[in-house]
């Protein structure tokens, strides 16, 4: 491990523009109601004291791709426009998390060209929460607000400077040609300090451990039905089926695949774009048949799969970022339902 | 061989046919394709082919109505219902929470000119093949149908809320950050989420999307602040006669 | 990097028409791997452009390897755009997914296929294998339902060629018969032949492929008969967008069916979610 540097908080800017240099930088900003990872002009727009934004770094990674062009017989898959590597500044502990399970769920068995090109191009700086969210519980889950891995720097805000720990090599020349002041042992003291306070701003939890197991079994519990059809588990409505929580949620993976053919229709492109198991489509098969139909079994499928019991295990697990109890209208929350199904 | 296609205007605005016409770019490959058989808005070409499109706007709320819908429907291989009037009888549908004569009485002076009955989807008199949702449809469904038809496959037309469409443009969330009453939760996609992206809240234009969850979302709509004639308001704009939000329109 | 949604060429080289609705396609491939190595019960991913992609199981005989034959019924946009499709015309095709039919599980001990409807084309390769080594099953019993005579699939095959394999019963049944059609075998739904199953419920295995709800009932029977539901496997079908079990849609509980499946043995099946496919 390189030596921990530091940054004063006016020297912010140039640290900034001298990442634009080799990267697009995005980082959060304000917007009028909520954060959002945004393209960075000037570090006066960055947010580090954002709590979560609506969309997470998913969006970057995997919304919508283009998988092949077609024209009559033949067909290629595009070739790359990427050209400057584009870095991610300010990433919380939960989605950092979060994308370093889409990692292994898109190299399991097969490897997921389009997700791993748009990764490897992408760097990572991130950022110790401070600022905990009413939605927030990554402590119980043990995925923040400390930060182990999967960065290539680090920072901490110590109040007049940032902490910046060094993750990998190419967080070194990130680094190498600014002329930072050494941390010392009270700075990363001061670190420490800095996440014990966040650890007591938490309101919500979440006990993860056989969460899995237990969704599989009760298929008939009564919170699937509180949820998906009568509404009342900790005040919510029932569910919308809009989809919001599936969206936002920095694990879910799901795409759709679509033809999207040209007016000449023998020459277009093959599409997939983010999915969500809400969605009464989305369990659609042959001749109108639909295995999830009920509103109940696709709650209960979403539930499952952030619980680490669906297809993807643990890649697909919850990371505790809040965004799904934020973004539901009707006030679904994950907690609430891994309490329910404990009979707690 | 070009595919010959009608257009045809019941009782709306004519809007859903001026969303073809700003297609701009894509007219001149688009005319490549279809051939205009009947189309008043931008022809005097009189109807006498048989069509293998027909595109029907409006709803149907004159008995003349009544008998020329089902005259397109015997002339055509694939007959569209453009737009929400013609799917769920959309703004005309307001009227059908009023009697017959209050509607008329409103409007005109002397009554008894009038003949009008209830507007109805066109789906009330004659089998559709194709629903082409919105208020008017987006322009690039316009195009995915008659594609569709000419590659005699189903329409990819999406069912789903319009809040997927936004969440994928990363909007700033209208009802749950700001507590506005945005219909994006129940209302079906296809706009491409128009009017959150310019901050406006979603009025429900695309008709419900598929298993809307009605109920829930006036309970919301509650929630945040509106009256129960607002709620019932947003519901009987669009699509209050439809069964999924005929409940909430009452 | 293999990009592993990019399907290879395959040109239609012979049609086959089944039935009314149902057809078998023979494809080869245009680049210079040629053919397409797979185990029985697997799946392929095809590829029209413009319409979009579907799962179809593979039903060619797995020691040829030379071509791909796919037997396939018209239910949507993929599938009604193969039908317009003539000889010489070309596809893609990616694939084989998924795990396959335990048939050397099978080897030395009796077989029992339970088929409905148009699940015959899954197991047509467990059937030719079965032709190309006789001896490798003790037996092989099978019994195949249809709605009617003309719903039945490689209906001169069975009747004619595979029913004379050694060891090798055939059993044929249709839901209803016609006026004016001829029809020697059974009538009711598959489960009514079950009564004259000959297979030792013991020691055999259970392949079932067709409709849940006739697998459901099916299962059912099998049980009621003494079948252990360890040795009953059942071929699950889901709309897949990629096969590679990273789009999603074929979940199943804690299963990908194009991954973990399609082929599952029913104890392993019966605690899964949203399907039908259970005794209780």
């Amino acid at each position: 491990m390189k030596p921990a540097k530091k940054l004063m908080k006016e020297e912010l800017g140039q640290f900034v523009d001298h990442l634009s240099k080799e990267y697009l930088v995005y980082g959060p900003v304000a917007r009028r109601s909520d954060f959002s990872f945004q393209e960075i002009d000037s570090a006066e727009d960055l947010r580090f004291d954002y709590t979560t934004t609506t969309i997470p770094p998913k969006k970057f990674f995997h919304h919508r791709q283009t998988l092949l062009r077609y024209s009559g017989e033949d067909y290629s898959e595009l070739e790359s426009t990427l050209e400057k590597r584009f870095l991610l500044l300010g990433v919380h502990s939960c989605d950092l998390n979060a994308i370093l399970r889409h990692d292994r769920l898109f190299t399991r068995q097969f490897h997921d060209p389009y997700y791993l090109k748009l990764r490897r191009n992408s760097a990572i700086v991130a950022l110790i929460c401070t600022h905990i969210g009413n939605s927030c519980f990554c402590a119980s889950l043990g995925t923040g607000p400390t930060i182990r891995e999967g960065f290539d720097l680090l920072l901490t805000d110590l109040g007049n400077e940032y902490l910046i720990e060094v993750g990998s090599s190419e967080g070194q020349r990130m680094i190498e040609e600014l002329n930072l002041q050494k941390a010392n042992s009270s700075d990363l003291e001061k670190k420490e300090e800095r996440v014990k306070l966040a650890l007591t701003q938490f309101v919500k939890s979440m006990k993860m451990d056989g969460l899995n197991q237990l969704a599989l079994k009760y298929l008939d519990h009564e919170v699937w039905s509180l949820i998906g059809e009568k509404g009342g588990l900790a005040g919510c409505f029932a569910c919308l089926s809009c989809g919001n929580c599936s969206l936002v949620c920095p694990t879910c993976y799901c795409f759709e695949v679509a033809d999207i053919p040209e007016l000449s229709l023998n020459q277009g492109v093959r599409i997939r774009e983010l999915d969500s198991c809400q969605l009464l489509e989305y369990a659609e098969v042959a001749l109108g048949g639909n295995f999830r139909r009920d509103r109940k079994a696709r709650v209960r499928q979403w539930m499952t799969c952030k619980f680490g019991g669906a297809g993807g295990g643990f890649d697909s697990s919850c990371v505790g970022c809040g965004r799904c109890i934020n973004a539901c209208p009707s006030h679904i929350d994950i907690t609430e339902v891994a309490k329910s199904l404990r009979g707690e | 061989m070009k595919l010959r296609c009608g257009f045809f205007k019941f009782t709306g605005c004519s809007g859903c046919q001026m969303e073809i016409l700003r297609l701009e770019d894509e007219l001149p490959p688009l005319l490549e394709m279809i051939e205009i058989a009947y189309w008043p808005m931008v022809t005097s070409k009189r109807w006498e082919e048989n069509l293998d499109i027909a595109f029907v706007e409006g709803s149907v709320s004159t008995p003349r109505e009544v008998k020329e819908i089902k005259e397109i429907r015997k002339r055509s291989r694939h007959l569209v219902a453009f737009g929400e009037c013609a799917i769920t009888g959309c703004i005309p549908s307001i009227r059908n929470f009023m009697t017959q004569s209050e509607a008329e009485e409103t409007v005109y002076e002397h009554t008894d000119w009038i003949e009008s009955i209830k507007p109805s989807e066109i789906s009330e008199y004659v089998r559709t093949d194709i629903s082409l949702p919105g208020c008017p449809p987006h322009r690039n469904t316009i195009l995915e149908v008659i594609k569709a038809v000419a590659l005699q496959r189903k329409p990819h037309l999406k069912h789903h809320s319009v809040c997927v469409e936004c969440k994928l443009k990363d909007n700033n969330c209208l009802l749950t950050t700001e507590k506005r009453p945005c219909m994006g939760p129940v209302t079906n996609a296809g706009c491409g989420a128009i009017c959150p992206s310019l901050n406006r809240e979603c009025e429900g234009c695309y008709g419900p999307m598929s298993a809307a969850n009605a109920s829930s979302q006036s309970q919301i709509l509650a929630e945040i602040g509106l009256s129960m004639d607002d709620v019932k308001r947003k519901f009987r704009k669009y699509a209050g006669t439809t069964d999924e939000y005929r409940k909430e329109a009452a | 990097m293999e990009n592993p949604y990019i399907p290879r060429k395959a040109v239609i080289t012979n049609i086959e028409d089944e039935t009314y609705d149902t057809k078998t396609f023979t494809f080869e491939f245009k680049d210079c791997q040629k053919g397409i190595e797979f185990k029985p019960g697997q799946f392929v991913m095809l590829s029209i452009f413009g319409y979009g992609e579907a799962a179809i199981s593979i039903a060619s005989d797995m020691d040829d390897p030379s071509h791909l034959e796919l037997t396939v019924r018209k239910v949507g946009d993929v599938t009604g755009a193969l039908f317009s499709l003539k000889e010489g015309d070309q596809v893609g095709i990616r694939g084989p997914y998924g795990n396959s039919w335990p048939v050397s599980d099978a080897e030395g001990k009796q077989l029992l296929l339970v088929i409905g409807g148009c699940g015959c084309g899954t197991l047509r390769p467990v059937i030719l294998y079965h032709r190309n080594n006789p001896k490798k099953f003790k037996s092989m019993e099978v019994l195949y339902g249809a709605r009617t005579p003309g719903d039945i699939i490689y209906k001169k095959y069975h009747e004619e060629e595979w029913s004379k394999i050694p060891n090798t019963r055939i059993l044929l049944s249709v839901d209803r018969v016609p006026e004016n059609t001829y029809w020697k075998h059974e009538v009711g739904v598959v489960t009514t032949l079950f009564e004259d199953i000959k297979t030792n419920p013991e020691e055999a295995l259970v392949f079932i492929c067709g409709p849940e709800i006739m697998m459901k009932y099916s299962v059912i029977g099998l049980l009621k008969l003494g079948f252990n539901p360890d040795r009953i496997f059942c071929s699950m079908e889901r709309r897949m967008r990629c096969g590679l079990g990273l789009c999603g849609h074929c979940q199943l509980g804690s299963k990908y069916v194009c991954k973990d499946g399609p082929i599952f043995s029913y104890t392993e099946l019966k605690h899964l979610p949203d399907h039908i496919v259970r005794s209780d």
